[in-house]
């Protein structure tokens, strides 16, 4: 445990000394990335909200359309809110280094959960309830699928 | 001396009595049928609430599923999980019924060794003898791999497997859940699956310092959990819980992998949704669901 603690310290110091040393243009705007994409996904959670309600109520109205239009829209974005040397050993991020080991592979899985809400807000707009049920079933999964091999733990 | 204290604790319940004699009679009987469709069905369903193969099959390698080799960090070492599969040389395609149950029951080896924790028989142990039936039918039809098991690393002393038998006298209670009399059925199948099967506790439950899950905070999250991750605490407390999350939001969660605040369940987390929960009946989720929200609520930020 003590460890652990050392570690954790020694983590923080480096970090600190990082975010003091002055940084390059280039970490400049890796910075302003970081906070974009950030705020993004937190604007994610928002609409994903909607269409947690709507998927549970199988609901298909205007808002549920919206909400996974705006997702699918956001995903458009998000791939070019990953500059190399963004990631998680600079900066305050939970952005794996695998993002940049393969970058076509995580720009196919941006690729594949935007369409998966474009199925969405499309049952919606059909006014097919069960349609959108499945679909975001299918979507939220699309999310995870990228998450689990991107995304490192929480931190505290 | 530890076996007698698990011939102790095994006969004290009269109930566990009786129901071994039943099992052993039912035993006899099915090692000369063959496996039904029905029952290998059943056995998927348990296979994938168990999780066996979040531990058994090693994806990062892209490796065939249940050949083992995904290693699993602790802070005792890397654990190596070894072959399922049926074959016979490299897997399990020897085991009978009985060896079979005898794993997931009392942690033990068909050679009489001792299991490490690090597979939650633990918590297996509490599936009734049905359903470890139905669960090994459903493992014998699966393709056999023919790919040796790699050693565990292990530090010394946690290598030695005799210490194991120490431990499970601290920390191990063989058997089925006692029946409730006060809950109904929702819980009590709310509670075979959490505790049993889907063994939540083995990531969601603190562990002291010898890796035995601490009881007074059941579920009330742990700093280590598997592979050096940690979990949340899933108890009804509002603010370092899952208090505000409504039921049948908790089940939808379980469903679909994504929390009510919008979030992703992400990493092992994922694996738990993605191989099991998601393909759970929805009867079955709010089962899960109301044992849940019916665990006492600890205030507990791991
Ligand atoms: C959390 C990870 C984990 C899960 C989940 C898990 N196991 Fe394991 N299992 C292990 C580890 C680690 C070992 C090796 C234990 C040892 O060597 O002492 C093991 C050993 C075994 C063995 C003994 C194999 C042998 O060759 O002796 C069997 C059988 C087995 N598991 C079956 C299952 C089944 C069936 C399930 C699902 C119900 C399951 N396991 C779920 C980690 C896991
Ligand atoms: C292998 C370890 C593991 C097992 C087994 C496991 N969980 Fe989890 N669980 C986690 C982790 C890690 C997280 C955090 C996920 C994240 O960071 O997104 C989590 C998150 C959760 C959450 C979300 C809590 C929150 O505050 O966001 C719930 C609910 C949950 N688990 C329920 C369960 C249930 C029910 C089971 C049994 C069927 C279970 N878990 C089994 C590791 C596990």
């Amino acid at each position: 445990m003590s460890f652990r603690l050392t570690l954790a310290a020694v983590a923080m110091t480096a970090l600190a000394g990082i975010c003091l040393s002055p940084l390059a243009a280039s970490a400049q705007s890796a910075e302003d990335a970081v906070k974009a994409r950030i705020a993004l996904m937190d604007g994610f959670d928002e609409h994903a909200k909607v269409l947690l309600a709507s998927s549970k109520a199988g609901t298909a109205d205007a808002a549920t359309a919206k909400a996974a239009e705006e997702i699918s829209a956001g995903l458009k974005k998000l791939i070019g809110l990953f500059p190399a040397g963004s990631g998680s050993d600079k900066f305050k991020s939970r952005a794996k280094p695998e993002i940049w080991a393969d970058f076509a592979k995580f720009e196919g899985y941006a690729k594949d959960t935007d369409a998966a809400f474009v199925a969405v807000a499309a049952a919606a707009k059909a006014g097919d309830g069960a349609g959108v049920t499945a679909a975001f079933t299918k979507a939220a999964a699309s999310c995870n699928v990228c998450h689990r091999e991107y995304r490192g733990p929480r931190q505290q | 001396m530890a076996l007698p204290v698990f011939s102790m604790s095994r006969a004290a319940p009269v109930f566990a009595g009786a129901a071994l004699l039943l099992s052993l009679a039912a035993h006899a009987q099915a090692q000369t049928t063959p496996a039904s469709s029905e029952q290998v069905e059943r056995g998927a369903y348990i296979f994938h609430v168990a999780g066996c193969e979040n531990c058994h099959t090693d994806t990062a390698n892209k490796a065939a599923p249940l050949a083992g080799g995904r290693g699993l960090k602790t802070p005792f070492g890397t654990f190596r999980t070894p072959n399922i599969t049926p074959d016979p040389t490299h897997g399990i395609g020897k085991w009978s019924e009985a060896d079979f149950i005898r794993a997931l029951r009392d942690g033990r080896a068909p050679n009489g060794d001792h299991y490490f924790p690090a597979f939650p028989y633990t918590s297996y142990t509490k599936m009734t003898d049905a359903d470890m039936k139905d669960l090994r039918a459903y493992i014998f039809t699966l393709p056999a791999v023919a790919k040796p098991n790699l050693p565990h690393e292990l530090g010394f002393p946690f290598n030695i497997r005799l210490g194991v038998m120490v431990w499970k006298w601290l920390n191990f209670t063989p058997g089925p859940l006692p029946a409730s009399s006060t809950k109904d059925e929702a819980w009590t199948r709310g509670r075979y699956l959490v505790e049993a099967v889907g063994h939540c506790a083995e990531c969601h439950t603190p562990r002291d310092r010898l890796g035995g899950l601490v009881k007074s905070m059941w579920m009330a999250g742990s700093k280590d959990g598997a592979e050096g991750e940690g979990a949340p605490n899933i108890t009804p407390d509002p603010a370092t819980g899952i208090g505000e999350w409504a039921e049948d939001d908790l089940a939808f969660a379980l469903k679909i992998g994504m929390a009510p605040t919008g979030d992703t369940l992400g990493s092992l987390m994922a694996d738990v949704v993605e191989n099991g929960t998601s393909k759970m009946t929805d009867a079955d989720l709010a089962a899960m669901a109301a044992y849940l929200k019916s665990l006492p609520a600890i205030v507990h930020k791991p």
